[in-house]
């Protein structure tokens, strides 16, 4: 499979399935380059994966699930006990292992989740996290009654489609400014949003919006829930906003367009553990402490 | 004997429908006792099960389990010593098999969250189970029975010369903490908070003071005067939530409040056996608390303002995590935020729903 191969299946993934994180797509396309690789050396095949990966990471999509997805994805297939002449069969074996738990990882999460989802609460969320949604609609289905509030999530106006997508269930929905976080805060109970990547210190990567919002629950005293699987963990360790690297905040095409960074607008920010009480992960309910831990588990 | 065994069933059942009514009627024992017969009584059930492979066996004492559970919601220890011997079950099985197997597993890279777990379905039939399972179970009775004295042997640690101690309420595990800093002969005051409407403080403070402890005893409204001239807060619990929170009775929570505002450490002593895997937001308010009688809070005797006015007596708070420094457990001085990794250790997420 050459670069453009790999480029093609990836967007094919995404475009078929809205509902697919970027990273499932990008885990999926590498376990079919290592079906087509005839690569003859262990190092000549992790050649080739990284190749992808970087391939993969020019598109406009999540850089920081991408990054996570495929970095584990190869932790995973390579940490083995490699003979010289097996090693494809066992690296195949394991990457199908890596993504087949990978694709039931949100259905555990929804599980989790939509129990602490209960009868007459109102839940503040963020932007279009396909999780949240997800959480919610298998909350609604459990026949709990709760109303949501959804942020317009500018400049792509996501919220308004989760609107759209939540009424279809019958959740009683309300779009809001994002400008209105502040106001609707004492109505809610609980805030829970997705994340784009989960980093070391137990902080999280989200769409541009969701710093402001944990400060501001914080400071009513509402709890934050973060829904993310595991293989969003991200081996970084931003200490600000500025610490994030520019290829998480600005969009490939627009750094490729060499444009100057300081008039655009970042599309993440990053939100500091302290503002966030739990955690939703396919490896359990970890509080943010819990996630240096699991961390060091996944990367080894 | 098959009337022998008859006889054996049925005093087991006896002895389960006397165990979910006490705890019905809600005739508080210590939390250590109610460990202690929840405990005698899933020995018991195991001795008696009938079971091909230990997934039977999961299944049978789950069921059980559910059962005694249901005589008290609220009483998360129950439900703790029954996901402990689950996980117990779990573990001897996993042990004889890969003792069977004889040989490490050759992958080297272990993950616990992607690999094997996910295929063991204990269905295997291993011969020797029940009795393994009953002696990893006696070696936690012990650990129970030891916990209080752990615990207290570390009271020199937390407690100086002259320090002016608040607690509230009364605490078997506590009182054992600063009688064994007296007995090493260390002067120090305690202040107890009588924890209206139950007033178990009283009981605490008489039986600090006949161990020649310095005591005295206040209201809860005094708690926030007092505040200031006090050097820490020492506490006990009912049980820990997965997050670290505690449940504790009605008054922790506001004590432990005006500590974080003045600045006091809130030490909590308490065994691990408390630690419950759920945490406070899975459980209805049904579960999470328990009412006690209007009575305690207004007289039978005042009907017409009965008929007028909704009274409430809770028995237990909850207490965020954020306002605790400390845990003094039987395993040592705990952080909360280290709580998720005991809750991993001691409990399986599959039995978390009983």
């Amino acid at each position: 499979m050459d670069d453009e191969a790999v480029l093609n299946h990836f967007n094919e993934l995404m475009r078929e399935d809205p509902e697919m994180s970027a990273a499932v797509a990008a885990i999926t396309t590498l376990v079919k380059l290592m079906e087509s690789s005839n690569a003859e050396t262990l190092s000549g095949l992790v050649d080739t994966i990284r190749k992808a990966t970087s391939m993969m990471l020019t598109t406009d999509f999540s850089y920081a699930s991408i990054t996570s997805g495929c970095e584990q994805f190869l932790r995973y297939t390579t940490l083995a006990n490699l003979q010289e002449t097996n090693f494809q069969k066992i690296m195949l074996h394991r990457g199908k292992v890596f993504l087949n738990n990978a694709l039931k990882a949100r259905a555990k999460i929804v599980g989790m989740a939509q129990q602490f989802v209960d009868d007459g609460t109102t839940i503040l969320t963020h932007c279009r996290s396909r999780v949240v949604v997800q959480v919610l609609k298998a909350a609604a289905m459990e026949k709990k009654r709760f109303t949501v509030f959804i942020t317009e999530s500018h400049p792509d106006k996501s919220g308004l489609a989760v609107k759209e997508e939540l009424s279809k269930v019958g959740i009683p929905t309300t779009v809001i400014l994002d400008s209105a976080v502040g106001y609707i805060m004492e109505r809610v109970q609980m805030v829970m949003v997705g994340a784009e990547g989960i980093v070391e210190n137990g902080g999280i990567i989200n769409k541009i919006g969701t710093f402001p919002l944990a400060v501001c629950a914080k400071q009513m005293n509402k709890p934050l829930y973060v829904v993310a699987e595991s293989f969003k963990f991200v081996r970084a360790f931003p200490l600000s906003q500025r610490d994030v690297p520019d290829v998480y905040k600005y969009r490939a095409s627009t750094i490729r367009a060499g444009k100057d960074l300081e008039q655009e607008h970042p599309t993440v920010d990053y939100t500091s553990p302290e503002f966030i009480s739990l955690m939703f992960t396919d490896l359990g309910v970890l509080t943010p402490s819990a996630v240096s831990d699991e961390l060091i588990k996944l990367y080894c | 004997m098959p009337t022998g065994e008859a006889d054996k069933a049925s005093g087991l059942k006896e002895r389960i429908e006397v165990f979910v009514d006490e705890m019905k009627k809600g005739n508080s024992v210590n939390s250590c006792e109610i460990a202690i017969n929840t405990i005698n009584l899933l020995i018991r059930i195991i001795s008696q099960a009938k079971f091909t492979n230990a997934r039977e066996l999961l299944k049978h004492v789950k069921a059980e389990g559910k059962y005694l559970q249901a005589g008290d919601p609220s009483e998360n220890i129950i439900g703790n010593m029954i996901r402990r011997v689950l996980k117990i079950i779990r573990e001897e099985y996993r042990a004889i098999i890969s003792q069977e197997a004889g040989q490490e597993r050759s992958v080297n890279f272990e993950d616990t969250s992607l690999a094997d777990d996910e295929e063991e379905d204990y269905a295997k039939p291993t011969p020797n189970l029940k009795a393994s399972v009953i002696e990893a179970i006696s070696e936690l009775k012990t650990e129970i029975e030891g916990g209080a004295e752990n615990i207290a042997a570390m009271a020199t640690n937390y407690i100086h010369e002259n320090d002016i101690i608040l607690t509230i309420g009364r605490s078997r595990t506590v009182e054992a903490f600063f009688k064994s800093a007296a007995l090493k002969k260390i002067k120090f005051q305690v202040l107890v908070s009588e924890c209206a409407p139950f007033c178990h403080g009283h009981e605490m403070a008489k039986n600090l003071a006949e161990a020649k402890i310095n005591t005295t005893l206040i209201t809860e409204c005094q708690i926030g005067t007092i505040m200031p001239r006090v050097n820490k807060v020492i506490i006990g619990t009912h049980s820990f939530m997965a997050n670290g929170g505690l449940k504790a009775v009605t008054g922790t929570n506001i004590l432990a409040l005006l500590a974080k505002e003045h600045n006091k450490d809130v030490i909590v002593c308490s065994s691990l056996y408390k630690l419950s895997p759920l945490f406070h937001s899975t459980l209805k308010h049904a579960s999470f608390n328990k009412f006690a009688s209007p009575n305690e809070l207004l007289d039978y005797e005042d009907a017409e303002l009965l008929s007028k006015v909704e009274v409430i007596a809770p028995i237990f708070d909850y207490v965020p995590p954020d306002l605790i420094s400390m845990v003094v457990s039987n395993n040592g001085p705990q952080s909360v935020s280290y709580v998720y990794r005991l809750v991993k250790d001691y409990y399986h997420p599959d039995d978390t729903e009983l």
